[in-house]
């Protein structure tokens, strides 16, 4: 009886050992509800990519590829998508996904009173059930971003039992569909997933346990990494890359991201837009001008960030050779104020503080005024800035987008007449029609042609001043392997293991 | 004893109308705040009808009074309301950080007192030398320090460097005490450092006060060693006033040390107060003020009555 | 005669004390030590644009976070400005934050705690009350939602900072006054029928200074290291005008690869808080009329 409990034990303590991983990262911030109809964070993303699997995902180079869903047809005209979905497929709680559980979710994201999901799925009309493995979507009008905007939290499938139960709150005890499960949250501390060994892909994924850590502060995040408290930390400062390259058992992993930092300019929107830089292109014209954006990007971070004037980056199917980056040119710029008689414009410029755009924002002050331009800085913070784009109580503000993986998603609600993020209220009936356009069709070819009409607008008449593309660090131990840096910023665990 | 009573519910009773106003005030100064909640939850993504569906929702359309008294109604009745941030219910983020704070605060204050009263009493008892100095020194060089860039410091030397302690992954006293105790030391000793020189100070004027005492010169005339009388009669006579000293630097730890918190990464009150005032999180902001504002209110009755106790001359009044 | 009966006493009694308090200081080394650093402070602030060797705003990459040489006698910093002529410069923002803040809270305290301790009653209480209130709320939560509230900038953070530091010199002026009311002083100046704001100037003020004035000091201290915390919170002084909280917040990111950039702006801030609060001892111990 007792060597039997001592082998039994002894056969445990060999077991949990052997297989008691976890992989503990740290995030920048706290994610908000970890519901993805209401879901708001970026952070939060990151810790759906484990929780909650998703109807089609994007490759890391930004093709859409099959999840949840293995295959997909779009008629003729564009207005009818119908998903083959996987088979063998259950939520967390044990509960079948199929076809119901695809139309109940959609129409969740659609009527939940939290839910911001709503405009996202705008163009979708309604959701058939054909059978158990088939869905079909019925469009309002063709929208070739929809399979972009499916891999994202629209996309993502929350358990159909639990979500009704818990309401609104099912965000405090989330039920999904992905490798990990809930187990615990403590506000702003840590979020605690485990291994769903029910999932159609388990093999894939080598830890047991998933640790999320808040650490806003970057010094304290990458103290941790090195100090071993942490196994992988995102949103590394660039000017820490060193640092963790020059330790052995560490190692750097990043990718350019979709998103941009970017001087928006209020147009129209209210009585802040009549000042000069509002009324007249050619002053916004040199101050994009006077800014050596590569200058900046070697002064604030150590030349690791891809300078940029497009609304989306290189790596881009969309990106055109047309519009290369041009270099500063102090005496253009000069010589356009003058045109537009006003030799020494004051501009303010309102901004979140953080220690990086601060550093920003401070340089491209120091640039515009070799050109004669006085930018004045005024800090705030983030829901103070937001608050002000919207009132229009701003001159220009400093403010980035992490981007999405179609470039509608960079392009269209800033832009558009009376778009839902167009702060400036920058309205241009062709650029209207070029963007409504661009949503009609899926061919890559024929959308970029459009994209290079918009880009030769919008880049005169620069409602956005785009300064340049984020890149996403990871700082993480040496010893984890299969990580692939995607250019959305999400950590996918498959097939990343610690090496022993 | 038993006349103490009397005082203390009068105590509590004149505490009450301090708490409304308290309560009224944080109120006042975050609705103040420019800037929409619901915009703040927004993010990124903004729909209009969404917004406005929300703001019906929470009642933030209604005239400010009227939004007081209805929390200040559930209040009484135990409901804090939800964060609008997470819907999670605003006590029982509180259940969850209280004990953190508690524990931080506690352990900053021990520190506190270990560094600051030692020093006190050495300054005071050898006056205008260079012992004098020393001590005030050592105690002062905490308040100048900022606590965020101090923390940093040691995370730097002490964990990075020399892998004593972890840099983060804070563990409830419950589920593990060790790795607990490990991660609360630093933060400790950086609030507890900062704390010192106020300490230090008062007790150094505390001492002086008494070692002037006529007492103090008859204990020295009689020819007891310097030491008893520092310790037996001076110290336990000049301890009234540090116990206030000690319960109100207590009393404002648990309103959370905001930039130790951050810097160490523990989960207290601070960092969720500022985290809910940027986010303009209306009932986790009123929640947690009123939970440190009434223990700060009820430490400082503790403290007066303790003040009481020791120091019977007090009494008379 | 009557005016000079009056005044006679005041009079006597205050110069005693400056002669006292005066000599007492002279031969307080540490005081010494003390005003040393606090005039040393005061020159940077008031001269600054005089003696800065070079241009503490405009960024110059080449020269991005060098280390100590004969040009640059302290380095520089992250945009490559000269961190000697920031931290002069930061001098005027720092005492700024220290002067305004604490005069903020010493005659606003000051003023309420005297109305609640000479007039009693009803105002006593309800000024109490408020000030207890305000005392209850963490000060740095005071001063983040008032700095907020007016939107980031020095001014707004040193009348933040100031607003949350004045119920300390609120009791502190109410329990001096109410040990005074009680003197002959008043009670024979009230008897004579003098008004009361009379009273109040030429009695009650000069007795209270004392105190008021060493917690002053004090404040003044925390409040230079409040401002370092606001702008940790992005409140305070805009860039790219230079504070040693802020310039302290930039090199708390650059800690492992160039230490020095810490060093100076924190041990300006130490050196300046502990200025002020030898000086604020030393007075306290001058003017403190029991002292032997």
């Amino acid at each position: 009886m007792k060597t039997g409990f001592l082998i039994a034990g002894a056969l445990m303590l060999a077991t949990t050992t052997a297989s008691a991983q976890t992989l503990r990262i740290g995030l920048v911030d706290d994610p908000d509800l970890l519901d993805p109809a209401p879901g708001k964070s970026f952070v939060g993303r990151i810790v759906f990519q484990s929780l909650c699997d998703k109807l089609v995902d994007t490759s890391p180079e930004l093709k859409i590829v099959p999840r949840l869903a293995l295959s997909w047809e779009t008629t003729e005209d564009g207005r009818v998508i119908t998903f083959k979905l996987r088979d063998g497929v259950t939520f967390q709680d044990g509960e079948k996904f199929d076809a119901a559980s695809v139309k109940f979710n959609i129409e969740r994201d659609k009527t939940m009173p939290e839910s911001i999901r709503k405009s996202e799925l705008a163009s979708v009309d309604s959701v058939e059930v054909i059978d158990p493995l088939t869905v079909r979507f019925n469009l309002k009008k063709p929208d070739a971003s929809l399979l972009a905007t499916l891999t994202d939290r629209a996309g993502m499938m929350v358990a159909p039992e639990a979500a009704k139960q818990a309401g609104a709150k099912f965000g405090l005890n989330p039920v999904c569909s992905g490798p990990y499960k809930f187990v615990e949250r403590v506000q702003q501390d840590h979020i605690t997933l485990e291994r769903n060994p029910n999932y159609w892909n388990a093999k894939a994924y080598f830890f047991d346990k998933i640790v999320f850590r808040t650490i806003p502060d970057s010094t304290a995040r990458l103290a941790s990494l090195r100090s071993g408290d942490l196994d992988v930390a995102e949103r590394i400062e660039p000017t820490d890359v060193k640092e963790i390259e020059a330790q052995k058992d560490l190692k750097v992993v990043s990718a350019t991201s979709l998103g941009y930092q970017g001087l928006t300019v209020n147009v129209a929107n209210g009585s802040a837009s009549k000042a000069a830089v509002g009324q007249d292109k050619r002053v916004r014209q040199a101050l994009s001008l006077a800014i050596d954006r590569q200058g900046l990007m070697d002064a604030v971070f150590d030349g690791q960030f891809t300078p940029g004037i497009q609304a989306v980056p290189p790596v881009s199917p969309f990106y055109s050779d047309k519009f290369p980056t041009p270099p500063r040119d102090v005496e253009k710029a000069k010589s356009l104020l003058k045109a537009a008689g006003v030799e020494h414009p004051v501009i303010n410029v309102i901004y979140t503080s953080s220690s990086r755009i601060q550093r920003v924002a401070e340089v491209i002050q120091a640039m515009a005024a070799d050109a004669g331009i006085e930018l004045k800085l005024i800090s705030t913070e983030f829901a103070t800035q937001i608050q002000e784009q919207t009132d229009g109580n701003f001159e220009t503000s400093l403010i980035g987008w992490s981007g999405r993986p179609d470039p509608d998603g960079n392009i269209y609600s800033f832009y558009v007449c009376g778009g839902g993020l167009n702060d400036g209220h920058y309205c241009n009936k062709n650029v209207d029609a070029i963007l409504n356009e661009t949503r009609l069709t899926t061919d890559l070819a024929a959308r970029k042609a459009l994209y290079e009409k918009f880009d030769a607008i919008a880049l005169d008449e620069l409602p956005i001043i785009y300064l340049y593309f984020d890149k996403y660090i990871w700082g993480m131990t040496a010893k984890l392997q299969g990580f692939v840096a995607h250019p959305d910023g999400m950590i996918r665990l498959e097939n990343v293991k610690l090496a022993q | 004893m038993s006349a103490m009573l009397p005082y203390v519910v009068r105590r509590v009773l004149t505490a009450l109308p301090t708490i409304a106003i308290f309560a009224c005030f944080v109120f006042l100064l975050q609705k103040l705040l420019p800037g929409d909640p619901v915009l703040a939850m927004a993010g990124e993504d903004r729909d209009p009808a969404t917004l406005a569906a929300l703001r019906v929702q929470y009642h933030l359309n209604d005239p400010l009074p009227l939004q007081f008294l209805r929390w200040a109604g559930n209040a009484l009745r135990g409901n804090l309301g939800e964060s609008l941030r997470n819907h999670d219910s605003v006590l029982h983020l509180i259940a969850q950080k209280l004990p953190v704070t508690l524990e931080l605060a506690l352990l900053s204050t021990l520190f506190s007192v270990m560094i600051g009263i030692p020093a006190g009493i050495l300054a005071a008892a050898k006056k205008g030398s260079l012992w004098d100095n020393f001590a005030r020194g050592t105690a002062l060089w905490g308040v100048s320090i900022p606590t965020f860039w101090f923390g940093i410091v040691l995370i730097i030397i002490v964990s990075v460097n020399l892998h004593l302690l972890p840099a983060s992954g804070y563990a409830p006293i419950s589920e593990d005490p060790w790795q607990n105790i490990r991660t609360m030391i630093l933060p400790a000793f950086v609030l507890g450092n900062a704390q010192a020189g106020i300490l230090m100070r008062h007790t150094r004027s505390s001492m002086l006060e008494v070692l002037r005492q006529d007492y103090v010169r008859t204990a020295r005339a009689k020819g007891l060693p310097e030491l008893r009388v520092v310790m037996a009669h001076a110290f336990r006579n000049a301890l009234a006033p540090l116990v206030t000293v000690t319960a109100v630097l207590l009393g404002q730890l648990l309103a959370g040390a905001v930039l130790t918190e951050q810097v160490f990464s523990i989960p207290g009150f601070g960092k969720m107060l500022v985290d809910a005032v940027f986010n303009r999180d209306y009932a986790v902001v009123q929640g947690v003020a009123l939970c440190t504002g009434v223990g700060f209110i009820l430490l400082n009755l503790l403290a007066d009555i303790a003040q009481l106790l020791l120091n019977p001359r007090l009494r008379a009044s | 005669m009557t005016l000079a009966l009056e005044q006679a006493p005041v009079e006597v009694l205050a110069a005693t004390k400056r002669r006292g308090a005066l000599g007492k200081l002279l031969a307080n080394k540490a005081a010494l030590f003390g005003l040393f650093i606090v005039v040393t402070c005061l020159f940077c602030a008031v001269f600054a644009y005089w003696i800065m060797p070079y241009d503490p705003i405009k960024p110059n990459y080449a020269l991005v976070r060098k280390p100590a040489s004969a040009l640059h006698w302290l380095g520089t910093d992250e945009l490559g400005r000269d961190i000697l002529s920031r931290m002069i410069l930061g001098a005027r923002t720092s005492l700024s934050a220290g002067f305004v803040s604490a005069g903020i809270a010493v005659f606003l305290g000051s003023f309420f705690g005297v109305l609640a301790g000479y007039m009693g009653g009803a105002v006593d209480v309800i000024i109490s009350r408020v000030a207890d209130a305000l005392l209850a709320t963490p000060f740095l939560i005071v001063a983040i939602v008032l700095a907020t509230f007016l939107g980031p900038s020095l001014i707004n953070a040193m009348i933040a900072i100031g607003l949350a530091a004045a119920p300390v010199f609120t009791r502190l002026a109410r329990s001096q006054v109410l040990d005074i009311k009680a003197t002959d002083y008043v009670e024979s100046a009230r008897a004579l029928g003098f008004k009361d704001w009379r009273i109040i100037i030429h009695h009650i003020v000069p007795n209270i200074a004392a105190p008021l004035i060493v917690q002053a000091t004090l404040t003044m201290a925390q409040a230079i290291t409040a401002e370092a915390s606001l702008s940790f919170l992005g409140l305070g002084e805009q860039p790219p005008i230079p504070s040693w909280g802020a310039m302290l917040n930039s090199a708390k990111s650059y800690l492992t690869q160039a230490p020095g950039m810490s060093l100076w702006p924190g041990l300006a801030i130490f050196l300046s808080v502990l200025g002020f609060n030898l000086v604020g001892d030393a007075l306290r111990d001058a003017l403190d009329p029991r002292q032997e």
